[in-house]
Protein backbone atom coordinates (compact mmCIF):
# COMPACT_ATOMS: atom_id res chain seq x y z
CA UNK A 1 0.00 0.00 0.00
CA UNK A 2 1.43 3.32 -1.09
CA UNK A 3 1.20 5.64 1.80
CA UNK A 4 2.86 8.98 2.41
CA UNK A 5 1.94 11.05 5.37
CA UNK A 6 1.73 14.63 4.13
CA UNK A 7 2.55 17.30 6.67
CA UNK A 8 2.98 20.94 5.74
CA UNK A 9 2.24 22.22 9.22
CA UNK A 10 5.86 22.37 10.42
CA UNK A 11 6.57 24.95 7.72
CA UNK A 12 4.20 27.43 9.35
CA UNK A 13 6.73 28.27 12.01
CA UNK A 14 9.17 29.21 9.22
CA UNK A 15 6.73 31.66 7.63
CA UNK A 16 8.71 34.77 8.52
CA UNK A 17 11.96 33.12 7.51
CA UNK A 18 10.46 32.25 4.10
CA UNK A 19 9.14 35.79 3.61
CA UNK A 20 12.60 37.09 4.44
CA UNK A 21 14.07 34.52 2.04
CA UNK A 22 11.83 35.81 -0.75
CA UNK A 23 13.04 39.36 -0.09
CA UNK A 24 16.67 38.19 -0.17
CA UNK A 25 16.12 36.25 -3.40
CA UNK A 26 14.47 39.29 -5.02
CA UNK A 27 17.23 41.57 -3.75
CA UNK A 28 20.09 39.35 -4.99
CA UNK A 29 18.42 38.75 -8.36
CA UNK A 30 17.35 42.30 -9.13
CA UNK A 31 20.57 43.92 -7.90
CA UNK A 32 22.68 41.48 -9.93
CA UNK A 33 20.48 42.01 -12.96
CA UNK A 34 20.60 45.80 -12.80
CA UNK A 35 24.32 46.09 -12.04
CA UNK A 36 25.23 43.36 -14.52
CA UNK A 37 23.11 44.85 -17.30
CA UNK A 38 24.50 48.38 -16.94
CA UNK A 39 28.11 47.15 -16.74
CA UNK A 40 27.41 44.76 -19.61
CA UNK A 41 26.05 47.47 -21.92
CA UNK A 42 29.12 49.63 -21.27
CA UNK A 43 31.45 46.65 -21.67
CA UNK A 44 29.73 45.61 -24.90
CA UNK A 45 30.15 49.11 -26.32
CA UNK A 46 33.79 49.12 -25.24
CA UNK A 47 34.38 45.82 -27.04
CA UNK A 48 32.61 47.21 -30.10
CA UNK A 49 34.29 50.60 -30.29
CA UNK A 50 37.93 49.92 -29.41
CA UNK A 51 40.19 48.70 -32.14
CA UNK A 52 42.20 45.88 -30.53
CA UNK A 53 39.45 44.11 -28.67
CA UNK A 54 40.80 40.52 -28.82
CA UNK A 55 41.75 40.46 -25.14
CA UNK A 56 38.41 41.91 -24.04
CA UNK A 57 36.58 39.39 -26.20
CA UNK A 58 38.62 36.55 -24.71
CA UNK A 59 37.94 37.72 -21.15
CA UNK A 60 34.26 37.96 -21.96
CA UNK A 61 34.14 34.46 -23.43
CA UNK A 62 36.12 33.07 -20.48
CA UNK A 63 33.72 34.55 -17.92
CA UNK A 64 30.76 33.07 -19.77
CA UNK A 65 32.42 29.66 -19.63
CA UNK A 66 32.68 29.64 -15.81
CA UNK A 67 29.78 27.87 -14.05
CA UNK A 68 27.83 30.17 -11.73
CA UNK A 69 28.55 28.00 -8.69
CA UNK A 70 32.31 28.24 -9.33
CA UNK A 71 31.98 32.00 -9.79
CA UNK A 72 30.18 32.33 -6.43
CA UNK A 73 32.84 30.28 -4.64
CA UNK A 74 35.57 32.26 -6.38
CA UNK A 75 34.22 35.61 -5.18
CA UNK A 76 33.35 34.32 -1.70
CA UNK A 77 36.76 32.78 -1.04
CA UNK A 78 38.77 35.44 -2.88
CA UNK A 79 41.40 36.85 -0.49
CA UNK A 80 40.18 40.46 -0.64
CA UNK A 81 42.12 41.51 2.46
CA UNK A 82 45.45 40.02 1.39
CA UNK A 83 45.34 40.99 -2.28
CA UNK A 84 43.28 44.18 -2.38
CA UNK A 85 43.43 45.40 1.22
CA UNK A 86 39.63 45.69 1.50
CA UNK A 87 37.17 43.87 3.75
CA UNK A 88 35.66 40.82 2.04
CA UNK A 89 31.97 41.05 1.12
CA UNK A 90 29.53 38.86 3.08
CA UNK A 91 27.67 35.95 1.52
CA UNK A 92 24.88 38.18 0.20
CA UNK A 93 27.16 40.63 -1.55
CA UNK A 94 29.51 37.92 -2.78
CA UNK A 95 26.55 36.36 -4.57
CA UNK A 96 25.52 39.70 -6.03
CA UNK A 97 29.05 40.35 -7.30
CA UNK A 98 29.38 36.87 -8.81
CA UNK A 99 26.01 36.93 -10.56
CA UNK A 100 26.57 40.53 -11.76
CA UNK A 101 29.86 39.57 -13.39
CA UNK A 102 28.22 36.73 -15.22
CA UNK A 103 25.21 38.82 -16.26
CA UNK A 104 27.57 41.59 -17.48
CA UNK A 105 29.44 39.12 -19.68
CA UNK A 106 26.24 37.77 -21.27
CA UNK A 107 24.83 41.27 -21.76
CA UNK A 108 28.08 42.52 -23.31
CA UNK A 109 27.90 39.76 -25.87
CA UNK A 110 24.35 40.46 -27.03
CA UNK A 111 24.92 44.22 -26.98
CA UNK A 112 27.99 43.80 -29.16
CA UNK A 113 26.01 41.96 -31.81
CA UNK A 114 23.02 44.31 -31.47
CA UNK A 115 25.21 47.32 -32.26
CA UNK A 116 26.29 45.59 -35.44
CA UNK A 117 22.70 45.35 -36.54
CA UNK A 118 21.69 48.98 -35.94
CA UNK A 119 21.04 50.13 -39.45
CA UNK A 120 23.96 52.09 -40.92
CA UNK A 121 21.38 54.05 -42.91
CA UNK A 122 19.74 55.32 -39.74
CA UNK A 123 23.13 56.41 -38.42
CA UNK A 124 23.93 58.14 -41.71
CA UNK A 125 20.61 59.94 -41.50
CA UNK A 126 21.58 61.22 -38.07
CA UNK A 127 25.03 62.32 -39.18
CA UNK A 128 23.61 64.16 -42.17
CA UNK A 129 21.59 66.27 -39.74
CA UNK A 130 24.84 67.13 -37.99
CA UNK A 131 23.97 65.27 -34.79
CA UNK A 132 27.02 64.64 -32.62
CA UNK A 133 28.24 61.13 -31.79
CA UNK A 134 26.98 61.34 -28.20
CA UNK A 135 23.49 62.31 -29.37
CA UNK A 136 23.43 59.53 -31.96
CA UNK A 137 24.52 57.04 -29.29
CA UNK A 138 21.99 58.22 -26.71
CA UNK A 139 18.91 58.78 -28.89
CA UNK A 140 19.39 56.44 -31.84
CA UNK A 141 21.72 53.56 -31.02
CA UNK A 142 21.00 52.95 -27.32
CA UNK A 143 17.17 52.76 -27.62
CA UNK A 144 17.57 50.38 -30.52
CA UNK A 145 19.94 48.15 -28.54
CA UNK A 146 17.57 48.05 -25.57
CA UNK A 147 14.66 47.20 -27.84
CA UNK A 148 16.59 44.47 -29.62
CA UNK A 149 18.03 42.85 -26.51
CA UNK A 150 14.97 43.05 -24.26
CA UNK A 151 13.59 39.54 -24.94
CA UNK A 152 17.00 38.01 -24.25
CA UNK A 153 17.35 40.10 -21.10
CA UNK A 154 14.06 38.82 -19.71
CA UNK A 155 15.29 35.29 -20.31
CA UNK A 156 18.48 36.21 -18.45
CA UNK A 157 16.46 37.63 -15.56
CA UNK A 158 14.49 34.39 -15.28
CA UNK A 159 17.82 32.52 -15.28
CA UNK A 160 19.20 34.77 -12.56
CA UNK A 161 16.17 34.16 -10.31
CA UNK A 162 16.87 30.45 -10.49
CA UNK A 163 20.66 30.74 -10.26
CA UNK A 164 20.37 32.95 -7.16
CA UNK A 165 19.41 29.75 -5.31
CA UNK A 166 23.11 28.81 -5.55
CA UNK A 167 23.83 31.62 -3.09
CA UNK A 168 22.53 29.26 -0.40
CA UNK A 169 25.72 27.19 -0.59
CA UNK A 170 27.77 30.03 0.87
CA UNK A 171 25.07 30.80 3.43
CA UNK A 172 23.10 33.69 1.94
CA UNK A 173 19.69 33.30 3.60
CA UNK A 174 17.51 33.23 0.49
CA UNK A 175 14.57 30.87 -0.15
CA UNK A 176 16.52 27.64 -0.67
CA UNK A 177 18.68 28.31 2.38
CA UNK A 178 15.55 28.70 4.53
CA UNK A 179 14.13 25.48 3.11
CA UNK A 180 17.36 23.59 3.85
CA UNK A 181 17.32 24.89 7.41
CA UNK A 182 13.71 23.82 7.89
CA UNK A 183 14.44 20.37 6.44
CA UNK A 184 17.48 19.79 8.60
CA UNK A 185 15.51 20.64 11.72
CA UNK A 186 12.39 18.57 10.89
CA UNK A 187 13.64 15.74 8.63
CA UNK A 188 10.88 16.36 6.08
CA UNK A 189 12.04 17.50 2.67
CA UNK A 190 9.31 16.89 0.05
CA UNK A 191 6.87 19.43 1.51
CA UNK A 192 9.56 22.08 1.88
CA UNK A 193 10.76 21.69 -1.69
CA UNK A 194 7.18 21.82 -3.00
CA UNK A 195 6.71 25.15 -1.21
CA UNK A 196 10.02 26.44 -2.63
CA UNK A 197 9.02 25.36 -6.15
CA UNK A 198 5.66 27.12 -5.84
CA UNK A 199 7.34 30.32 -4.64
CA UNK A 200 9.68 30.28 -7.65
CA UNK A 201 6.79 29.60 -10.04
CA UNK A 202 4.87 32.55 -8.62
CA UNK A 203 7.91 34.81 -8.91
CA UNK A 204 8.82 33.79 -12.46
CA UNK A 205 5.47 33.27 -14.23
CA UNK A 206 4.75 37.02 -14.63
CA UNK A 207 8.10 37.39 -16.38
CA UNK A 208 7.29 34.53 -18.72
CA UNK A 209 3.97 36.15 -19.59
CA UNK A 210 5.72 39.45 -20.17
CA UNK A 211 8.26 37.91 -22.53
CA UNK A 212 5.50 36.18 -24.48
CA UNK A 213 3.65 39.47 -24.87
CA UNK A 214 6.84 41.14 -26.05
CA UNK A 215 7.34 38.47 -28.71
CA UNK A 216 4.24 39.70 -30.50
CA UNK A 217 4.72 43.36 -29.76
CA UNK A 218 4.84 45.79 -32.62
CA UNK A 219 7.08 48.01 -30.56
CA UNK A 220 9.90 45.45 -30.68
CA UNK A 221 9.65 44.95 -34.40
CA UNK A 222 9.72 48.62 -35.27
CA UNK A 223 12.04 48.84 -38.22
CA UNK A 224 12.20 51.12 -41.15
CA UNK B 1 16.30 84.53 -61.78
CA UNK B 2 16.88 88.02 -60.48
CA UNK B 3 19.17 87.18 -57.64
CA UNK B 4 22.47 85.71 -58.80
CA UNK B 5 24.22 85.40 -55.46
CA UNK B 6 26.56 82.39 -55.54
CA UNK B 7 25.71 80.01 -52.72
CA UNK B 8 27.71 76.84 -53.42
CA UNK B 9 30.87 76.31 -55.37
CA UNK B 10 32.56 72.95 -55.91
CA UNK B 11 36.03 73.26 -57.37
CA UNK B 12 38.00 70.34 -58.76
CA UNK B 13 36.34 67.72 -56.55
CA UNK B 14 37.98 64.30 -56.68
CA UNK B 15 36.91 61.12 -54.98
CA UNK B 16 37.83 57.50 -55.62
CA UNK B 17 36.90 54.21 -54.03
CA UNK B 18 40.03 52.09 -54.42
CA UNK B 19 41.19 52.42 -57.99
CA UNK B 20 37.74 53.47 -59.15
CA UNK B 21 37.67 57.23 -59.75
CA UNK B 22 34.10 58.20 -58.96
CA UNK B 23 34.48 61.97 -59.10
CA UNK B 24 37.12 63.35 -61.40
CA UNK B 25 37.78 67.10 -61.22
CA UNK B 26 34.13 67.96 -60.85
CA UNK B 27 33.09 71.62 -60.92
CA UNK B 28 29.66 72.89 -59.94
CA UNK B 29 28.06 76.21 -59.02
CA UNK B 30 24.72 76.88 -57.45
CA UNK B 31 23.06 80.29 -56.99
CA UNK B 32 20.55 81.38 -54.37
CA UNK B 33 17.07 80.04 -54.98
CA UNK B 34 18.12 77.86 -57.88
CA UNK B 35 16.77 74.35 -58.39
CA UNK B 36 19.37 72.31 -60.19
CA UNK B 37 18.85 68.75 -61.34
CA UNK B 38 21.88 66.55 -61.82
CA UNK B 39 21.17 63.66 -64.12
CA UNK B 40 23.33 60.79 -65.29
CA UNK B 41 23.43 57.02 -65.51
CA UNK B 42 23.46 54.87 -62.38
CA UNK B 43 26.87 54.64 -60.77
CA UNK B 44 28.22 57.85 -62.28
CA UNK B 45 28.92 59.28 -58.83
CA UNK B 46 25.84 61.41 -58.21
CA UNK B 47 25.19 60.18 -54.68
CA UNK B 48 28.89 60.43 -53.78
CA UNK B 49 28.82 64.04 -54.93
CA UNK B 50 25.97 64.88 -52.54
CA UNK B 51 27.70 63.14 -49.63
CA UNK B 52 30.88 65.04 -50.51
CA UNK B 53 29.05 68.37 -50.49
CA UNK B 54 27.73 68.00 -46.94
CA UNK B 55 30.92 66.21 -45.82
CA UNK B 56 29.16 63.01 -44.79
CA UNK B 57 31.99 61.51 -46.82
CA UNK B 58 34.54 64.32 -47.34
CA UNK B 59 36.04 64.47 -50.83
CA UNK B 60 39.67 63.44 -51.20
CA UNK B 61 40.69 66.55 -53.10
CA UNK B 62 39.22 69.86 -54.13
CA UNK B 63 37.63 72.91 -52.60
CA UNK B 64 34.09 73.57 -51.40
CA UNK B 65 32.64 77.03 -50.73
CA UNK B 66 29.41 78.02 -49.05
CA UNK B 67 28.42 81.66 -49.71
CA UNK B 68 32.03 82.37 -50.80
CA UNK B 69 33.45 80.96 -47.56
CA UNK B 70 35.74 77.98 -48.00
CA UNK B 71 34.55 75.13 -45.76
CA UNK B 72 36.66 72.34 -47.20
CA UNK B 73 40.05 72.58 -48.82
CA UNK B 74 42.11 69.61 -50.01
CA UNK B 75 41.37 67.27 -47.15
CA UNK B 76 41.09 69.97 -44.51
CA UNK B 77 37.66 70.46 -42.95
CA UNK B 78 37.31 74.10 -42.03
CA UNK B 79 33.76 73.97 -40.66
CA UNK B 80 32.92 71.05 -38.42
CA UNK B 81 30.33 68.88 -40.16
CA UNK B 82 27.73 69.41 -37.45
CA UNK B 83 27.87 73.18 -37.99
CA UNK B 84 27.80 72.74 -41.71
CA UNK B 85 24.80 70.43 -41.68
CA UNK B 86 22.65 73.29 -40.46
CA UNK B 87 23.35 74.97 -43.79
CA UNK B 88 23.31 71.96 -46.08
CA UNK B 89 20.45 69.48 -45.64
CA UNK B 90 20.50 66.05 -47.23
CA UNK B 91 17.48 63.87 -48.00
CA UNK B 92 18.41 60.27 -48.70
CA UNK B 93 17.09 57.96 -51.35
CA UNK B 94 15.70 55.62 -48.67
CA UNK B 95 14.87 58.51 -46.29
CA UNK B 96 16.99 57.06 -43.43
CA UNK B 97 14.48 58.06 -40.75
CA UNK B 98 14.81 57.14 -37.06
CA UNK B 99 12.54 54.12 -36.58
CA UNK B 100 12.41 54.32 -32.79
CA UNK B 101 11.28 57.94 -32.63
CA UNK B 102 7.83 59.30 -33.44
CA UNK B 103 7.58 61.33 -36.63
CA UNK B 104 7.43 64.50 -34.54
CA UNK B 105 10.61 63.58 -32.68
CA UNK B 106 12.28 62.73 -35.97
CA UNK B 107 11.87 66.40 -36.84
CA UNK B 108 12.57 67.96 -33.42
CA UNK B 109 15.68 65.96 -32.42
CA UNK B 110 18.20 68.03 -34.39
CA UNK B 111 16.47 71.31 -33.47
CA UNK B 112 16.80 70.53 -29.78
CA UNK B 113 20.24 68.93 -29.88
CA UNK B 114 21.96 71.07 -32.53
CA UNK B 115 20.31 74.45 -32.23
CA UNK B 116 19.44 74.35 -28.53
CA UNK B 117 15.69 74.86 -28.98
CA UNK B 118 13.46 74.13 -26.01
CA UNK B 119 11.10 71.22 -26.49
CA UNK B 120 8.08 73.56 -26.79
CA UNK B 121 9.72 75.79 -29.39
CA UNK B 122 10.98 72.82 -31.37
CA UNK B 123 7.52 71.26 -31.40
CA UNK B 124 5.91 74.51 -32.48
CA UNK B 125 8.43 75.05 -35.29
CA UNK B 126 8.10 71.44 -36.45
CA UNK B 127 4.31 71.63 -36.46
CA UNK B 128 4.40 74.68 -38.69
CA UNK B 129 6.65 72.94 -41.21
CA UNK B 130 4.66 69.70 -41.03
CA UNK B 131 1.47 71.61 -41.82
CA UNK B 132 3.03 73.21 -44.87
CA UNK B 133 4.15 69.79 -46.07
CA UNK B 134 0.72 68.26 -45.25
CA UNK B 135 2.02 65.66 -42.81
CA UNK B 136 0.60 67.19 -39.63
CA UNK B 137 -1.77 64.24 -39.17
CA UNK B 138 0.93 61.57 -38.99
CA UNK B 139 3.22 63.18 -36.43
CA UNK B 140 2.19 60.83 -33.62
CA UNK B 141 2.91 57.75 -35.72
CA UNK B 142 6.24 56.03 -36.20
CA UNK B 143 8.13 56.11 -39.51
CA UNK B 144 7.40 52.42 -40.11
CA UNK B 145 3.68 53.21 -40.32
CA UNK B 146 3.98 55.81 -43.09
CA UNK B 147 3.44 55.48 -46.82
CA UNK B 148 6.43 56.14 -49.08
CA UNK B 149 5.21 59.62 -49.96
CA UNK B 150 4.61 60.56 -46.33
CA UNK B 151 8.04 59.23 -45.32
CA UNK B 152 9.59 61.35 -48.02
CA UNK B 153 7.82 64.48 -46.85
CA UNK B 154 8.87 63.67 -43.30
CA UNK B 155 12.52 63.33 -44.30
CA UNK B 156 12.28 66.64 -46.18
CA UNK B 157 10.70 68.27 -43.11
CA UNK B 158 13.47 66.87 -40.92
CA UNK B 159 16.06 68.49 -43.15
CA UNK B 160 14.44 71.90 -43.78
CA UNK B 161 13.42 72.52 -40.17
CA UNK B 162 17.06 73.51 -39.58
CA UNK B 163 16.57 76.31 -42.17
CA UNK B 164 19.40 75.24 -44.45
CA UNK B 165 20.64 77.33 -47.36
CA UNK B 166 20.93 74.28 -49.58
CA UNK B 167 18.83 71.14 -49.77
CA UNK B 168 20.30 68.05 -51.43
CA UNK B 169 17.81 65.45 -52.62
CA UNK B 170 19.17 62.04 -53.55
CA UNK B 171 17.27 60.01 -56.18
CA UNK B 172 14.04 61.40 -54.84
CA UNK B 173 11.79 59.52 -57.25
CA UNK B 174 13.36 56.09 -57.22
CA UNK B 175 11.95 54.81 -53.91
CA UNK B 176 8.43 55.74 -54.98
CA UNK B 177 5.94 54.48 -57.47
CA UNK B 178 6.53 56.16 -60.89
CA UNK B 179 2.97 57.49 -60.82
CA UNK B 180 3.67 59.46 -57.67
CA UNK B 181 6.34 61.71 -59.18
CA UNK B 182 3.66 64.41 -59.28
CA UNK B 183 3.57 64.16 -55.47
CA UNK B 184 7.32 64.71 -55.35
CA UNK B 185 6.98 67.81 -57.51
CA UNK B 186 4.19 69.06 -55.25
CA UNK B 187 6.38 68.46 -52.20
CA UNK B 188 9.20 70.49 -53.74
CA UNK B 189 6.75 73.28 -54.60
CA UNK B 190 5.55 73.26 -50.97
CA UNK B 191 9.16 73.57 -49.81
CA UNK B 192 9.77 76.49 -52.17
CA UNK B 193 6.66 78.27 -50.90
CA UNK B 194 7.98 77.90 -47.38
CA UNK B 195 11.60 78.83 -48.08
CA UNK B 196 11.78 80.79 -51.37
CA UNK B 197 15.51 81.46 -51.04
CA UNK B 198 16.45 77.80 -50.57
CA UNK B 199 18.72 76.38 -53.26
CA UNK B 200 18.06 72.77 -54.17
CA UNK B 201 20.14 70.13 -55.90
CA UNK B 202 18.23 67.07 -57.03
CA UNK B 203 19.96 63.99 -58.27
CA UNK B 204 17.88 61.83 -60.58
CA UNK B 205 18.03 59.76 -63.73
CA UNK B 206 14.58 60.82 -64.74
CA UNK B 207 14.83 63.56 -67.41
CA UNK B 208 11.14 64.29 -67.90
CA UNK B 209 10.75 64.67 -64.16
CA UNK B 210 13.73 67.06 -63.97
CA UNK B 211 12.46 69.14 -66.88
CA UNK B 212 9.19 69.79 -65.08
CA UNK B 213 10.51 71.58 -62.04
CA UNK B 214 14.24 72.35 -62.31
CA UNK B 215 15.70 75.69 -63.40
CA UNK B 216 18.81 74.07 -64.79
CA UNK B 217 19.86 70.55 -65.63
CA UNK B 218 23.45 69.35 -65.39
CA UNK B 219 24.54 66.15 -67.04
CA UNK B 220 27.12 64.07 -65.24
CA UNK B 221 29.34 61.59 -67.01
CA UNK B 222 32.54 59.85 -65.98
CA UNK B 223 32.86 61.71 -62.66
CA UNK B 224 32.36 65.24 -63.94
CA UNK B 225 29.66 67.56 -65.18
CA UNK B 226 30.04 67.74 -68.91
CA UNK B 227 27.10 69.93 -69.85
CA UNK B 228 24.63 72.24 -68.15
CA UNK B 229 21.59 73.92 -69.70
CA UNK B 230 18.35 75.61 -68.65
CA UNK B 231 15.80 72.85 -68.10
CA UNK B 232 13.49 73.86 -70.99
CA UNK B 233 16.25 73.56 -73.59
CA UNK B 234 17.98 70.49 -72.22
CA UNK B 235 16.61 67.73 -74.43
CA UNK B 236 16.54 69.81 -77.58
CA UNK B 237 19.70 71.89 -77.29
CA UNK B 238 22.31 69.68 -75.69
CA UNK B 239 25.57 69.75 -77.64
CA UNK B 240 27.71 67.02 -76.11
CA UNK B 241 27.43 63.66 -77.85
CA UNK B 242 27.30 61.75 -74.53
CA UNK B 243 24.37 63.88 -73.36
CA UNK B 244 22.54 63.40 -76.63
CA UNK B 245 23.05 59.66 -76.37
CA UNK B 246 21.63 59.61 -72.82
CA UNK B 247 18.64 61.73 -73.82
CA UNK B 248 17.97 59.41 -76.75
CA UNK B 249 18.19 56.21 -74.66
CA UNK B 250 15.94 57.63 -71.94
CA UNK B 251 13.43 58.89 -74.51
CA UNK B 252 13.32 55.37 -75.91
CA UNK B 253 12.47 53.91 -72.49
CA UNK B 254 9.76 56.32 -71.46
Amino acid sequence: MLNYNWDFSFLLSYRDAFLNGIVVTLYVSLMSFIIGTIVGILFGMLIKYIKRNYILLLINDAIRAIPMLVMIFFVYYFPFKALLGINPPNALYSSIIAISISQAAYTADIVRSAINSVSSKTIQGAKALGLKEVVVLRYIILPDIIRQTLPAQIAFLIGIFRLSSLASVIGANEIVFVARTAISQNYRSLEAWIVVAIIYIILILPLTFLSRRLENSKWLKRRW
Amino acid sequence: MVNKELILKCKDIQHSFGSNKVLNSLNLELVKGEIKAIIGASGCGKTTLLKNINLLIPPQKGELQLSKQVYFNNGEIIYEPYELCRSIGLVFQDFNLFPNLTCLNNITLALIKNLGFTKENATETSLRIAEKLHIQDVLKKYPGDLSGGQAQRLSIARAIVLKPKILLLDEITSALDPNTTQNVIDAIKDVKLLLPELSIIIVTHHIQFAERFADNIAFMFDGRIIEELPAREFSTNCKNSKTQEFVKVVAGIH
